[in-house]
């Protein structure tokens, strides 16, 4: 292996110190090494031990006599004697209320205390708001009550709707009202003056009532026929005529 | 409960307040004062007596149903008609009026309508010249 040139170059490379050493056995021991090997690391160690490792060994294990005969009660004696001690003063300390308690039975109560605790609560609870008892309605009592409000509202809006509708067809009949009105118009001789009352619509109705062409009877009413447009007015303008109505101011504007 | 009746309570105010609006522009109730105005102009231009009043206007008032039917397109038809109504009915006035308040009948009737044309005229010329005012004033 060594004669590899290649290997010795490569060994020259990284260790140039193991080149020497070719060839040769560097695991020997002189001899008789091992022979009085123990004794000589025994010397050394005891050489090197600390003081009180040398010095005379001795058994540390012993007890004294009997000890472990009354060990046990020893121990337990002594257990029992502090945890009675402590359990009493550190409840002391925590809660001296309970501490003073004692042994009492705390759990009693007055005789009959829960026959009548219910109505001592009670009593002493005010009411928080009146409790109203709901009535069950049934369900026909609904119905009745939702088709007589039904039937008044028809009723009420047919009755208003009809009566405008006959009154439409119909004419005004002669009451007594109205020949009593007549008679006092007579009587006080205030015709001029109840004829200024009536409004414009009355009158307008009342003419269209009695088949009357209101425009043309204002016409009439106003004009001389004289001044009425002629026909070749018609012609040439055929707002002719309303222009006229403008002019006589008879002409409804509020239309 | 308390909602039904406040519905209730509202819909019959409503409907209540609805029947104030129809009285106050019902057609009837407008057309009696002229009706009133029309009885007594006409019994004072026919100076009619407290007995032939009591004859006549129940005729009247059948004579003025009659002439207030009379519809249709035709305005020579309807004229026709009215004539018709008014040749019926004039053996009844003959009868209560005698014949010259008959023939007066007609006249004082026109004037009367014409007295009401005189007065929207009137009104409407009033108007008008209101609103020319306001119209120059803005």
């Amino acid at each position: 292996m060594f004669n590899n040139k290649d290997i010795l170059k490569e060994l020259q490379d990284i260790s140039p110190a193991l080149i020497p050493l070719q060839q040769l056995n560097v695991f020997t021991v002189p001899e008789n090494y091992f022979t009085n090997f123990s004794e000589i690391v025994l010397l050394e160690m005891i050489a090197e031990t600390p003081a009180f490792l040398s010095s005379e060994v001795t058994n540390t294990m012993e007890v004294p006599a009997g000890y472990f005969d009354s060990l046990a009660d020893t121990i337990l004696a002594k257990i029992k004697i502090t945890h009675i001690q402590s359990t009493a003063e550190e409840l002391k300390e925590l809660s001296p209320a309970l501490s003073a308690t004692g042994n009492d039975n705390v759990f009693t109560v007055p005789s009959r205390y829960f026959e009548d605790l219910s109505e001592i609560i009670l009593g002493q609870v005010k009411p928080v708001a009146k409790i109203v008892e709901m009535r069950s309605h049934s369900s026909f009592m609904r119905y009745a009550v939702a088709a007589v409000i039904t039937g008044i509202m028809g009723l009420s809006l047919f009755s208003v709707l009809d009566k405008k509708n006959v009154e439409t067809i119909e004419n005004t009949p002669l009451t007594a009202s109205i020949i009593n009105d007549a008679n006092k118009i007579l009587q006080t001789n205030s015709f001029d003056k109840v004829l200024e009352t009536v409004s414009e619509d009355e009158i307008i109705g009342y003419l269209q009532k009695n088949g009357q062409d209101v425009n043309a009877a204002l016409v009439a009413a106003s004009v001389d026929v004289n001044e009425l447009p002629s026909a070749d007015d018609y012609i040439i303008n055929e707002d002719a005529l309303n222009d006229f109505l403008k002019e006589l101011n008879i002409k409804d504007y509020s239309n | 409960m308390k909602h039904l009746l406040l519905i209730i309570t509202f819909f019959l105010s409503g409907l209540s307040a609805l029947q104030a609006q129809e009285r106050d522009n019902d057609p009837a109730k407008k057309e009696q004062k002229i009706q009133a105005l029309y009885i007594a102009y006409m019994s004072r231009e026919l100076k009619l007596t407290e007995v032939e009043a009591q004859k006549f206007w129940p005729v009247h008032s059948q004579f003025d149903s009659e002439i207030r039917s009379v519809r249709g397109e035709e305005e020579l038809k309807k004229q026709q008609e009215v004539l018709n109504i008014k040749k019926r009915y004039q053996d009844r006035f003959i009868r209560i009026l005698g014949n010259d308040r008959a023939n007066d009948f007609y006249r004082k009737d026109a004037e009367f309508r014409k007295k009401l044309v005189e007065r929207l005229k009137n009104m409407r010329q009033q108007n008008s010249g209101n609103k020319r005012m306001q119209m120059n004033r803005n």
